[in-house]
């Protein structure tokens, strides 16, 4: 090939990149960009200089960044020095590709890099670069023990190198936080970010907020965090009147209510509703009014939510009882989802109906969402093992491009055909023949499971075959490290739940390495799911634990027609009949039927990116709301700025406090109280809001979009809010009685502020509803009018196609 | 919002290039509108359907020619405007109704997106099946035609399909980037791209003497009444509230009541008033101009003419019968009933049992008034034709479907703009001072 041609291949192929760009494909997988800087680096050659003249290097690359040279100039250097750094520390030579993740996620972008190749360490790289000014950077891990783990780990890098490193655990007092967040590096969890967060939102003092105005993050496990997490809000919340209900006895209600006769359990499992005769038994039982009567709500209200906890929530799927207390279990972890609840009295209904003690659930006065707090630091950068199937989705939410980076050794992983069958039973003993197969010859087994249940199960069968085996899931999570260190071992077989997916490092022969070679022959770890998950992300980090670093390895699934997923979702009815009928033990040989349970995936994919993308639009305002609430209260704590009219109508008050103690004195408690009335507003707005967005959709029947429905409601009544908010503070300023000590008594109350404990709200539990009518614009709905009067009979045939009656239907 | 939102609108940078560059993409419309495709004598047009015109029918050409924009009676490019896209979406509608298979495919991840682009497909071939059937309409055109059949039916396919398919492109592009729904802007501006010339026809008939300039007045004034009449109509909505009994919470604010459906006074918009006068004309033109010359056929027609007697009050029924039938299929009280039920939701006042009724005794009682004023905005062009003998061009305008979906369109995109100021504007409390400043 001449060099014409291949510039013109060259011309050819930067077209097509920017045709992509801008059709909005946001997956980069050209890195010959990458390798140009990654040869700069290596030029820099630091291996001959000294400990002390690294760290001189060091100091002047700082003074570089303080006095505000481009980071982009100072990478090459910077990371040659961390390159020699890590040599020297670690004892180990950071790859290439480890180089370049650096590059990629300095130059804020997301980087997919295989499970095994060293994300931790490719991080150090533009953490250290992005940490020389001084500003502060953030490694937001998937949970504390990897926080402290990575700091513990990398920090000595980060210290040669003269930057303090820091890290957030939950249980830390304010101090401790405050010193952390002054570190130039702080590991820490999302959600401990996001909660210190809301609670310095809430501070009086600015002096006692513990962090520092955001500068950088870079998110580890970013598909976790960034996507599957991003709809759960963090929540702040304040004691609070209980309810005027008494769950025990609703609870002894709901448990006399007969499925079918007197409630209903809805498509998909996702509702539960009183029928008509369901309505008037609780009506009698409980003697109060009907459901539409104003007082007897909260009482239905009850009733609907002990439903839900009897019938849609399931011990040991959804929840477990650990230490007398209801956990709940994050559906793609398969962990225990720590500080996270029920809202709206379903945590307290599942606390009644298994008999635990209740625990307080107060109410919310600060609340965010994982996404929009992550959104709060002005330079995002992130990294996971799974990225692409929701490389969109991170470009929309984060504005993130996803840079694939190549394995450093050749991928030896080997995914095997899926094996469907048609019933439970017959998936299940063919798995089990498997596992005893694998495990005779001495190669060591994975089985992935759905829940906590279903590792029960199989766990109980393997015992009945005398198979040696460990069980890892929610409820033994202490065993984690152990059972993990063992599970890459000859001869091991390992049940776990979705637990011993990402993040999971499994080594072939243990941490040691015994009998690495003979299990390498037999052909490495062999990863068996038992379920297609409903979201391909969570089926590849199962098989991503499986062929680390260029061993080999294999994953199989064993798929049933009767599997939840597939019932669920209704999948059965696009799979041919014979299939369905036959009770056949062995596996259908059909593609259709693996075909379609791929289809059902991307299906579920697709609603589930449909409903972060709605909640999204709907808590943007939200957020916007909350920053102005902030800027309000920021002004008034920090800068002593108060709204003109509040000033206005507070004067005499002012004048007559001033003439007897001071300015300070008058200023201050106006603030004080002003503030306070802005947080109480800020609370009822927010359950306001919760309340209206539950019904919003009702508008599409007047063919409006509930989005701009719901702009123009909250926006109302946050500015109807803050309005009453000054007059309420000017109110009770006036009304202070301040002559005999009102002053000191009012300063006391405002000081003594009740005690606050955060948490996050489990996913929103009620679906919405879909109105499908005729959703059309006025143009389109008067074009399509003209039309039907030609094209009317062809609704009248596809009306026919669906009529039962009609004979063509009948085979 | 006290402050002018014109200002605001410019002031707010990414509303700004969202209304610049739908107001851009509308100008391209019109300047394509205004494109004849090459071999056409656009003369010949002229004088042809001046002839037409005596007849004074509204027949298929007019409305064809009225959705796009003008651009159909001079044979430009789009002559076609969007009607193919939105006969293909309603044929890929009763497809996705009839075959599951693709309604899975349709729900997929980017599923979405792959029935979009077979919409765009099925719309280049629909366009080719009906710019063919125009070049045999021009065909019929005495002197239309000023090169070979062949090359010109040839080339007229090409530029008509390539001029819609760009049309489709232009209305996607102002839903995505602009402002408002495109495709309902493309006739919007069609509508508004005939007033100028409305206004001079006018000013020449009360310029020779035709009109009196007292009716002119006294008619703009009424139609200034008429606008804000439909806008008032088209706002107007009676709210039901409803409760949802789904969560348990503490302190309860009983605020504005604020979950509520909303059954707006004309809940069919435009469809009613298109459903009667396309039911009316069409079967009867078509008839006509296939069969043979029948003596009591044609008399028939010429009894149901448009503007008569017979077919004003043909046409006043015809759209409260549609009035109900769409509102029938479209808030079907059963339904809603059910839904609200089943997310444990009641309307307060009203047994659960009773809703269905509760729920069909209010929406009897809104249809009628807005059928009613529906069928009033129908008749105005007739009327004003009539009585004070405008010119038809001006009175198309005035009222009926022109006017409904000026009006519509309009307070759409309003409220889409509105939104936006929204998010980017709130008043609440804007000046600030402190004690010390004030004291001291």
């Amino acid at each position: 090939m001449n060099n014409r041609v291949r510039n013109r291949l060259r011309q050819i192929d930067r077209l097509r990149f920017a045709v992509k760009r801008y059709q909005g494909i946001t997956i980069e997988t050209n890195l010959e960009p990458y390798n140009r800087i990654v040869g700069e680096i290596l030029n820099r050659d630091f291996s001959t200089f000294s400990d002390d003249q690294l760290k001189t290097v060091s100091a002047e690359l700082r003074r570089k960044a303080l006095d505000g040279h481009s980071l982009n100039l100072l990478l090459p250097e910077a990371f040659g020095l961390v390159r020699e750094t890590v040599c020297r520390i670690l004892n180990i030579t950071p790859f290439d590709e480890q180089l370049i993740t650096g590059i990629v996620l300095h130059q804020r972008n997301l980087a997919q890099m295989r499970t095994g190749e060293g994300k931790t360490l490719a991080a150090v790289f533009p953490v250290f670069l992005n940490a020389l000014a001084g500003r502060g950077i953030h490694v937001l891990t998937a949970n504390d023990y990897l926080a402290k783990r990575d700091a513990v780990w990398m920090g000595e890098i980060y210290r040669f190198l003269g930057l303090s490193v820091a890290w957030v655990q939950e249980q830390m007092d304010a101090a401790e936080k405050q010193r952390a967040y002054r570190a130039d590096i702080t590991y820490l969890t999302a959600k401990q970010a996001g909660f210190d967060f809301l609670s310095d939102s809430l501070m009086y003092d600015p002096e006692s907020r513990v962090q520092r105005p955001f500068h950088m993050c870079i998110v580890d496990e970013a598909d976790f965090i960034m996507i599957d997490e991003a709809r759960v809000p963090l929540v702040i919340a304040r004691e609070t009147d209980r309810p005027g209900i008494d769950p025990e006895t609703i609870d002894e209600v709901v448990r006399s209510l007969r499925r079918h006769q007197h409630f209903t359990v809805g498509r998909n499992n996702r509702n539960c509703f009183l029928t008509l005769e369901g309505q008037s038994k609780v009506q009698r039982l409980l003697g109060c009014g009907g459901i539409h009567e104003e007082d007897s709500i909260q009482v239905y209200a009850g009733v609907n939510v002990a439903l839900h906890a009897h019938y849609l929530l399931l011990r040991d799927i959804d929840y477990i009882i650990k230490e007398g207390r209801i956990e709940l279990i994050d559906e793609f972890t398969g962990r225990i989802a720590e500080k996270r609840r029920w809202p709206y009295g379903i945590q307290t209904a599942l606390e009644v109906k298994e008999g635990l003690h209740i625990q307080e659930e107060g109410q919310v006065c600060g609340s965010i969402t994982v996404q929009h707090f992550i959104n709060q630091y002005p330079n995002i950068a992130a990294m996971t093992a799974t990225a692409v199937s929701a490389a969109d989705e991170f470009k929309t939410f984060y504005d993130l491009n996803t840079v694939i980076i190549p394995p450093h050794a050749p991928d030896r992983l080997e995914h095997l055909q899926d094996l469907v069958f048609t019933t439970h039973g017959a998936k299940v003993s063919a798995m089990l023949e498997e596992i005893e197969g694998a495990h005779r010859s001495g190669r060591p087994v994975l089985v992935g499971t759905r829940s906590v249940k279903e590792s029960q199960e199989i766990s109980e069968l393997l015992e009945n075959r005398r198979i040696p085996h460990e069980v890892l899931n929610a409820k033994n999570d202490e065993k984690e490290a152990v059972l993990v260190a063992r599970a890459g071992m000859l001869e091991a077989v390992t049940i776990s739940t979705n637990m011993a997916g990402r993040g999971t490092d499994i080594q072939l022969g243990g941490p040691n390495g015994m009998h690495r070679e003979q299990i390498i022959d037999l052909g490495g770890l062999y990863v068996i799911g038992m379920n297609r998950h409903e979201s391909v992300r969570i089926d590849n980090q199962l098989r991503g634990r499986a062929g680390r670093q260029g061993d080999p390895g294999s994953s199989r699934f064993f798929i049933s027609l009767e599997d939840d997923l597939i019932q669920r979702y209704a999948v059965t009815e696009f799979i041919p009949r014979e299939y369905l009928e036959s009770r056949d033990s062995g596996p259908i040989q059909n593609q259709v039927v693996a075909r379609e349970i791929r289809r059902a995936q991307r299906i579920i994919e697709d609603q589930h990116f449909q409903m972060r993308r709605t909640l999204r639009r709907y808590t943007a305002l939200i957020e916007l709301q909350r920053k102005k609430l902030q800027e309000l209260r920021d002004d008034a704590l920090v800068e002593g700025l108060l709204p003109e009219e509040l000033l206005v109508r507070c004067d005499e008050t002012i004048r007559e406090i001033i003439g007897m103690y001071d300015e300070e004195t008058a200023s201050n408690l106006l603030i004080h109280l002003f503030v306070k009335s802005l947080d109480s507003f800020w609370s009822d707005h927010l359950a306001w809001a919760d309340e209206v967005r539950e019904g919003i959709h009702l508008r599409r029947l007047g063919k409006r979009d509930p989005i701009l429905e719901f702009l123009n409601d909250a926006t109302a009544a946050f500015d109807a809010g803050l309005k009453s908010a000054v007059s309420r503070t000017a109110e009770r300023f006036a009304g202070v009685d301040f002559r005999n000590g009102g002053i000191e008594q009012l300063e006391q109350e405002l000081s003594g502020s009740s005690g606050t404990w955060t948490y996050l709200i489990n996913d929103n539990p009620f679906p919405s509803f879909k109105v499908s009518l005729f959703g059309m614009d006025t143009g389109t709905s008067a074009l399509a009018a003209i039309q039907l009067v030609f094209l009317w009979p062809l609704y009248l045939l596809a009306g026919l196609k669906k009529a039962t009656w009609f004979p063509w239907n009948r085979r | 919002m006290a402050s002018n939102p014109l200002a605001d609108i410019l002031r707010i940078k990414d509303l700004r290039d969202r209304v610049f560059f739908t107001l851009g993409m509308l100008i391209i419309f019109r300047l394509g509108a205004a494109l004849p495709i090459p071999g056409i004598n656009v003369n010949a047009l002229k004088l042809y359907f001046l002839s037409q015109a005596g007849s004074g029918a509204i027949g298929i050409t007019e409305y064809i020619d009225f959705f796009a924009g003008g651009a159909f009676k001079n044979f430009s490019v789009f002559m076609l405007g969007i009607m193919p896209y939105i006969s293909m979406s309603i044929i890929m509608q009763l497809l996705l109704l009839v075959f599951p298979a693709l309604k899975k495919i349709s729900e997929e991840e980017g599923g979405r997106k792959k029935i979009q682009r077979y919409i765009r497909y099925g719309t280049v071939m629909v366009c080719i099946v009906q710019s063919y059937v125009v070049t045999i309409y021009a065909n019929q055109i005495p002197d239309a035609i000023t090169m070979a059949r062949l090359p010109y039916t040839i080339i007229a396919m090409i530029t008509v399909t390539t001029g819609t398919v760009f049309l489709m492109w232009i209305g996607e592009q102002i839903s995505q980037r602009g402002i408002g729904n495109g495709i309902s802007l493309l006739i919007f501006a069609g509508i508004v791209a005939r007033m100028p010339n409305a206004f001079i026809v006018l000013f020449r008939r009360v310029q020779s003497g035709e009109l009196n300039p007292v009716f002119v007045i006294i008619v703009l004034g009424m139609f200034v009444g008429v606008v804000a009449l439909v806008v008032y109509e088209q706002q107007g909505q009676r709210k039901i509230p409803v409760h949802y009994a789904k969560r348990v919470v503490g302190r309860r604010m009983y605020g504005a009541q604020n979950t509520y459906i909303p059954f707006k006074i004309n809940p069919s918009g435009v469809i009613p008033v298109i459903f009667a006068s396309a039911v009316l004309t069409f079967p009867l033109q078509i008839a006509s101009s296939l069969g043979p010359e029948v003596k009591w056929f044609a008399d028939f027609s010429y009894w149901l003419r448009p503007n008569g007697g017979p077919y004003l009050v043909a046409y006043t029924l015809l759209i409260i019968f549609f009035a109900y039938f769409y509102t029938q299929i479209s808030l079907n009280p059963s339904e809603i009933a059910k839904q609200v039920r089943e997310n444990g939701g009641s309307i307060p006042g009203v047994r659960s049992e009773k809703m269905e009724a509760h729920l069909t005794t209010i929406l009897n009682r809104i249809v009628l008034p807005g059928a009613l004023f529906l069928a009033l905005i129908a008749l105005i062009p007739s009327v004003v034709q009539r009585l004070f003998n405008f010119p038809m061009e001006v009175a198309m305008i005035m009222g009926g479907t022109s006017l409904l979906i000026m009006v519509g369109v309009d307070l759409d995109t309003m409220s889409q703009i509105e939104g936006h100021l929204r998010m980017h504007h709130h008043d609440g409390l804007v000046k600030k001072g402190k004690i010390r400043s004030r004291n001291l």
